[in-house]
């Protein structure tokens, strides 16, 4: 029996976090929002997603940061982070292949591309 | 310095020496073809030069000198006679004159004040050098700064649409006519406007919206007209399809205004 995907959104900004939430949701994923890095970090640490969408600039911890202990962590090390930010792609795209990031999406993103990155790195869960 | 009289070449060169010390190399030539051929092979700041030399004299060493004068600063030695000659000079492009024989405390303290303006405009100019490279940082930072929140709107305008388009209602040209023209005609005939729809649109026309939304839609747009129609409350809506088209306008006869909107749907073929 097939169960859907989980994806945790960590993104400052609270009306794309829930227009995210929407459209995920309306994909079918299992959706999980947190509004900064620390929490974000926590969270993905108890939920185990199948995915991360994850904002750059953020107060606090930003997303590279989080990124970073995501992927130093052995029990978070495998999660995909696909880094979903406003800053310009040719800049950004380079540092975080650096962090261990899986994918690169540059708001306003496309719905349907978003669903395929994550589907490609999500993998078809068991 | 291109001076063939080693007096005052000597006396330029102390002056020189009092105001620069060791900032300052002085290069001399005697003849004004020796001097012209190292201006152009060679970059220097100013030049002194004499205006009677043996191979040029008078205007004519000025008029060979002035193609220089963009590149160096042009300092004229001249006799006292000349003094007049001099002051045109320099309205012609060259930035000073010194009058042979009066290179006395009083040219000396000219020549320092000369040098400190100079310096205050280097000073001055690195400043705004400064100044504008701060500012297009700055602009660099607005833009960037702009760029990121346009983008966030766009992506929740972006995010919705897709919502919006992916969960829409089809109405079909019945269902619609109901939802937007009859019943809206009721409502506003209720209300004492006098109102009348027509429906022009194809045969096969489905509208991709939901139905409640779409009518409170429309009931806004016929509110607004009825606010804002001159002519009291009478107010015509009609239904068409326009095919490929997002924006029109339509100045209408007689003045008054067209209210239009647009709803995605098709038209079966």
């Amino acid at each position: 029996m097939n169960r859907p995907l989980k994806v945790v959104v960590i993104d400052d900004d609270r009306e794309v976090v829930k227009v995210t939430e929407l459209l995920l949701k309306s994909r079918g994923y299992e959706t999980v929002v947190v509004h900064g890095g620390a929490a974000g970090l926590e969270l993905v640490r108890g939920q185990m997603p199948d995915v991360v969408l994850l904002d750059i600039m953020m107060p606090g911890m930003d997303g590279l940061e989080v990124c970073r202990r995501l992927k130093s962590d052995e029990r978070t090390s495998s999660v995909p982070v696909i880094f979903v930010t406003a800053l310009d792609a040719c800049e950004c795209a380079e540092t975080a292949t650096s962090v261990g990031g899986s994918g690169f999406l540059t708001k306003p993103f496309q719905p349907t591309e978003l669903f395929a990155m994550i589907e490609e790195l999500g993998g078809t869960a068991p | 310095m291109i001076e063939d009289n080693l007096g005052d070449a000597r006396l330029i060169r102390e002056m020189l020496d009092e105001v620069f010390g060791d900032s300052a190399v002085l290069v001399h030539e005697r003849m004004f073809a020796d001097g012209a051929n190292r201006l152009e092979n060679e970059q220097f700041d100013v030049l002194f030069v004499d205006l009677a030399l043996p191979d040029s004299q008078g205007l004519e060493t000025l008029d060979k000198v002035r193609p220089f004068a963009g590149a160096v600063s042009v300092v004229v030695l001249t006799r006292s006679e000349d003094e007049e000659r001099a002051e045109k000079a320099v309205s012609g492009g060259t930035q000073d004159y010194l009058v042979k024989g009066k290179i006395t405390p009083a040219i000396r303290a000219r020549s320092i004040r000369y040098s400190l303006g100079r310096n205050a405009a280097e000073e001055a100019l690195r400043g705004s050098e400064a100044a504008l490279a701060r500012q297009a940082e700055e602009l660099k930072d607005l833009v960037t700064v702009a760029a990121h929140e346009l983008r966030h709107p766009a992506t929740v305008f972006k995010g919705y649409s897709y919502i919006l388009l992916e969960n829409a209602d089809c109405l079909d040209s019945e269902v619609a006519r109901d939802a937007l023209l009859n019943r809206v005609e009721s409502e506003f005939k209720a209300q004492g406007v006098r109102i009348s729809t027509r429906d022009e649109t194809e045969e096969g026309a489905v509208l991709m919206a939901d139905r409640e939304k779409l009518r409170a839609v429309l009931a806004n747009l016929v509110g607004n007209a009825v606010k804002f129609s001159p002519a009291g409350p009478a107010v015509d809506v009609s239904a068409e399809t326009a095919l490929g088209e997002w924006i029109r306008h339509r100045p209408r006869a007689g003045g008054g205004s067209i209210f239009e909107f647009f709803i995605p749907g098709s038209v079966a073929t």
